[in-house]
């Protein structure tokens, strides 16, 4: 049998086998894909923080984090956020649909950097999607690392995304400190209240032999940043992800450049100390 | 890059024998040359007919042959939903399918050149753009060196020249050389590849003829008096040498003073040889369409515009400063050289003057 030509912006077709609200709003959703061809979904390797490009034919295309651990295998999960068209159009979709798929793309997560470290991983509501896929990671790859702890935060109780992640499956893992805080509380909520870098500050991660990552709305990073200087943490103690519009997420269209840095090739992933390398325009 | 003529694959090409030749080349392949469509020479596929009125006279076509290899709007795929005898979706989607081989035929050295930037791009790093390598694998470029460059060509601030080869397959050189005040009567076709080779092999015998003997001395002063001239604005620029100056200017006001008379008409980036940013987009109705990219332009505002309002350039000056970094500085770090090649198009086609010679002046100057 002659194997079809491959094409670089070609997708491969894949179902949605299973949808999952994650927020009482209903503004973020979670879905499990499998691609329909065996050969492709054989050849799929992932690591934490690659991201995929997803279709919805005849509204278009866009980069989506990988939310589950390559250790978790078939389905993937994609974690969206109603956002524009194509999220929007995904959103719609139902369990059965068929979407386009390529990737996975970009650099990953170095866990390989971090074995014998410590690990405190702060995220702010969306941004927990490509942290998750590297906690469950480094979670099936437990003896590697240190302590973990998960500091996270979102708007309200309802908007916190893989609360069964959060409540029940995290704080039962080995050495595992799950931390979470929402902006606004409910009657229900017994939980501290107030904003993630004030928490973190509060909670003091100590930086020895420590990694954290970050990952969030821009505002939030920017002041989470500005707390874990406080705490001593070293610029490339911290690892973060950038993100930007991207059309073929393989560094040809020339559209998600920081200066010579391609964030689809180059990044997501980046320290902080690279990041200040790169000019200020993101 | 070779830099000497092969003796062996050189031939001679009469000017009246031009149409028969690039008839022959036709049928299979596509031929692409410059033409006059309403009183301006542009870069189009031959129709029949056409092959005696190709311009090699006019210095540079309004378009650049780059749409040859990366179309202005080309398909990626189709796709069709539907359902299965069970009911559940279906989804075929299909690569578009591939182009005839084609002739690019009286290309300018510079346009040429270009090719070869795209190249990096598309051909280089750890992915391969395939509908682009099939289609660079099936074109033969065959370019034109140029008898009298023109006000605002600067080819030779690249290290390029009035009949350099690079990029090129086959060099058409004018036998009488640059210092003439007609067309010339016949050109000598040199290959520098095997492409090149075998396209000359493959072409019929009375149109392309063997070079008398005893006249190498002769092509060889030619080449050389073609690669020795000068470009006026190329004179006055010198050597562009801008892109260590560029890192530490990313937050200079200069751009702020270039940007502020920029229309944001995205002439330069669709004239321009080197410019190759594309967008993606879908086109269909009921469940059936293609997906097709596009020209896109850095200077147009909606070019970063994310879904959830946040606009990385939301100010001229910051879409001018991508342009000319990325031309003299990003794809210098990257693949070590400009993203230029000095044919001036933006130099004649940008409304307010707003062109690379002019950037590198201001940058010199800080």
């Amino acid at each position: 049998m002659v194997e079809p030509e491959r094409r670089l912006l070609v997708p491969d077709v894949a179902t949605i086998v299973d949808i999952r609200d994650e927020t009482d709003a209903g503004d973020v959703k979670t879905f499990r894909v499998e691609l329909d061809d065996p050969v492709r979904r054989a050849a799929w390797k992932h690591l934490p923080g690659q991201c995929a490009m997803v279709s919805v034919f005849g509204v278009g295309e866009a980069m989506i984090s990988i939310t589950s651990s390559p250790t978790r295998g078939w389905p993937l999960e994609l974690s969206v956020k109603r956002v524009g068209r194509v999220t929007g159009a995904l959103h719609d979709a139902q369990v059965g649909d068929k979407i386009g798929l390529r990737g996975p793309y970009g650099n990953h997560f170095p866990t390989e950097d971090w074995t014998g470290k410590d690990l405190v991983f702060i995220a702010g509501g969306i941004g927990l999607a490509p942290v998750r896929c590297l906690i469950d990671y480094c979670l099936a790859h437990r003896d590697r690392f240190g302590h973990v702890h998960i500091i996270y935060g979102a708007r309200s109780p309802g908007d916190l995304c893989f609360k069964p992640d959060l409540f029940e499956r995290w704080p039962k893992e080995k050495d595992t400190r799950v931390s979470l805080t929402v902006d606004k509380g409910d009657e229900a909520w017994r939980g501290p209240v107030g904003f993630v870098p004030a928490y973190v500050e509060e909670l003091k991660p100590s930086p020895e032999n420590a990694v954290t990552i970050t990952c969030g709305p821009p505002i939030m990073i920017k002041f989470v940043l500005q707390a874990l200087a406080k705490l001593g943490y070293r610029d490339d103690q911290i690892v973060t992800t950038l993100e930007l519009k991207m059309q073929c997420g393989v560094g040809k269209c020339g559209r998600c450049n920081i200066g010579d840095k391609y964030v689809c090739v180059d990044g997501p992933v980046f320290t902080l100390s690279q990041i200040k390398q790169l000019p200020n325009e993101f | 890059m070779a830099t000497s003529p092969v003796p062996n694959s050189t031939r001679l090409v009469s000017r009246s024998d031009l149409g028969a030749w690039l008839r022959a080349l036709a049928g299979e392949r596509a031929v692409l040359a410059p033409v006059a469509v309403g009183g301006k020479t542009m870069f189009r596929e031959l129709e029949a007919g056409q092959e005696d009125v190709v311009d090699l006279e006019t210095v540079r076509t309004v378009d650049s042959p780059k749409g040859a290899l990366l179309p202005q709007t080309e398909p990626l795929l189709t796709y069709a939903a539907g359902k299965g005898e069970d009911g559940a979706a279906t989804l075929k989607v299909a690569p578009a399918p591939s182009s005839r081989p084609a002739v690019l035929f009286g290309v300018r050295p510079c346009d040429a050149a270009a090719l070869e930037l795209l190249d990096k791009v598309f051909l280089t790093g750890d992915f391969v753009d395939e509908q682009y390598r099939a289609r660079r694998e099936a074109t033969t470029v065959v370019a034109v060196a140029c008898p009298a460059p023109a006000r605002t060509c600067f080819c030779t601030s690249f290290g390029l020249s009035p009949g350099s080869e690079r990029g090129a397959d086959i060099v058409l050189y004018g036998r009488s050389g640059p210092e003439r005040k007609s067309e010339p009567e016949a050109y000598y076709a040199v290959a520098y590849t095997e492409r090149g080779e075998a396209l000359l092999a493959g072409s019929p015998a009375s149109a392309v003829t063997e070079v008398p003997a005893g006249e190498d001395g002769r092509l060889e002063e030619t080449i050389l008096a073609f690669r020795s001239l000068s470009t006026p604005l190329g004179e006055r620029l010198g050597r562009v040498d801008v892109a260590p100056r560029l890192d530490g200017l990313f937050e200079h006001p200069v751009w702020e003073k270039l940007a502020a008379p920029c229309l944001g008409c995205g002439t330069c980036t669709f004239v321009c040889p080197t410019c190759y940013c594309f967008g993606v987009a879908d086109c269909g109705a009921g469940g059936k369409g293609v997906r097709f990219r596009y020209w896109d332009s850095c200077k147009f505002p909606q070019f970063l515009l994310m879904a959830a309002g946040h606009n990385p350039r939301p100010a001229k000056r910051a879409r001018t400063r991508q342009r000319f970094m990325h031309k003299l500085n990003y794809y210098h770090h990257r693949y070590g050289e400009y993203l230029c090649v000095g044919c001036g198009r933006c130099v004649d086609a940008c409304p307010v003057g707003l062109h690379l010679p002019l950037v590198v002046g201001e940058v010199r100057g800080l």
